[in-house]
């Protein structure tokens, strides 16, 4: 019996290796559409991504969540903004908040979660993220005074 | 027969099992990392390009300073670059290399992919040499003198007549105060220029901060010295230091090209 049933272990292997390999040569535009589906989300994530590090926000100079009426991170004034330097003050006003109370100064409809890692220190806003949540991650320099230290940033979406 | 069946139903356990994991696996939204490697590649490169702008914009950084380096540290490990400044902006073609190429690894005939961008419009951010002072007016090739030598433990209201002359013409002055109170409060530094017109009040509201004002179309007065009166409002701060770097740099535009790749071969 044990015998059999192992013989019958490599033939079923060899069966569904073959149905599987005839499948999947026939029908490529399965697979692709399949891909296509995989992640509906992902534009709208990569434009909040985009808004949060190239972006200081409206107004561009805002230091608190008092006075910040779209979520930037970008270091910025009033004439002139900078693409992946990210302003610790900025970086401060949402260290410790909860996200969620971040997402009436976005234009977008996803929940997120952002962290700022440098080799001195990890900041961000609080949320329980979860397992299915995508991750976007971009680099640029924790701009805080004159000191600019290279950062990881990790965008969460779900 | 009977052991077509059992190969049947192992053949069906099978199936039914991958179609489970495949279902599982498609429902799990794609990380950044699972985005095509090109894609990725070129968002890299992207970010370390802008992110080299923006610093070489605010900080003047000398182009053969760290600065390219250290991206590497948040880099993933698969992914290597090279940083390109060229000396015209403008010239859409022009590959004239302001510098020498630096950057993480060593690239490739090919690289994988190139982003850049362009440094232009003023202030621009290229130092063509090093010059900077502290607070004493030494290394410097510009003289800094003050009424008040008292530069260090300020406190209370106290205003400093500050003159310098720059040592080249045509050069764009910056002129950098950096302050650092011990107490965060209603402190505040006002700048006033002088026989000029371009007077600026900058109120220090954080506990350290650095105010750069460039004196870009400034007139200095008849003796060719510019002149700034620097007034410090202590009411609830004290300073420990301030001081005053003042470059007399050229700067002109400048265009960033990074390349990424994966492997460093």
């Amino acid at each position: 019996m044990k015998g059999n049933l192992d013989v019958d272990f490599v033939m079923a292997i060899i069966l569904f290796v073959s149905v599987y390999g005839l499948l999947y040569t026939l029908l490529p535009s399965a697979t692709i559409s399949f891909r296509n589906m995989a992640d509906p989300l992902n534009p709208a994530s990569q434009y909040f991504a985009d808004v949060l590090v190239a972006t200081p926000g409206i107004p561009p100079t805002w230091n608190s969540l008092a006075n910040v009426n779209k979520l930037g991170l970008a270091y910025g004034n009033n004439v002139s903004s900078y693409a992946n330097i990210i302003d610790a003050t900025k970086v401060a006003a949402i260290n410790n908040q909860l996200c969620s109370s971040l997402e009436s100064k976005t234009d977008i409809t996803l929940d997120f979660a952002i962290q700022i890692e440098t080799s001195r220190a990890s900041l961000g806003c609080n949320a329980t993220i979860p397992k299915t949540a995508r991750l976007i991650e971009r680099i640029g320099y924790l701009k805080n005074g004159t000191n600019y230290d290279p950062a990881k940033i990790k965008i969460w979406t779900w | 027969m009977k052991g077509f069946i059992n190969i049947l139903e192992v053949f069906l356990a099978i199936t039914i099992i991958y179609i489970v994991l495949s279902q599982v696996q498609i429902n799990l939204p794609p990380k950044y990392s699972d985005t095509s490697n090109m894609e990725r590649l070129h968002r890299y490169a992207h970010d370390i390009a802008f992110s080299i702008c923006g610093n070489l914009i605010d900080r003047r950084m000398l182009l053969n300073d760290t600065l390219a380096f250290d991206l590497a540290s948040v880099l993933p490990g698969d992914v290597y670059y090279h940083v390109y400044i060229y000396k015209n902006a403008t010239v859409p073609n022009d590959r004239t290399l302001d510098d020498l190429a630096y950057g993480y690894g060593n690239p490739p005939a090919s690289p994988t992919t190139t982003s850049g961008c362009i440094i232009a419009g003023g202030p621009v951010a290229y130092r063509s040499e090093p010059v900077s002072c502290d607070y004493k007016g030494t290394n410097c090739l510009t003289q800094i003198s003050s009424s008040n030598s008292n530069w260090l433990n300020v406190t209370g209201d106290e205003n400093f007549t500050v003159t310098f002359t720059p040592s080249r013409s045509g050069s764009i002055v910056e002129l950098v105060v950096e302050a650092m109170s011990n107490q965060s409060g209603n402190a505040s530094i006002v700048y006033n220029f002088s026989g000029s017109t371009c007077g600026i009040a900058h109120e220090f509201n954080t506990t350290e901060e650095t105010y750069v004002y460039q004196l870009t179309g400034c007139v200095p007065d008849s003796s060719g010295q510019y002149r700034t009166t620097i007034k410090i409002n202590g009411v609830n701060a004290s300073y420990d230091y301030i001081y005053m770097n003042v470059s007399n740099d050229t700067y002109s535009p400048r265009r960033v090209m990074v390349q990424t790749w994966n492997s460093d071969s």
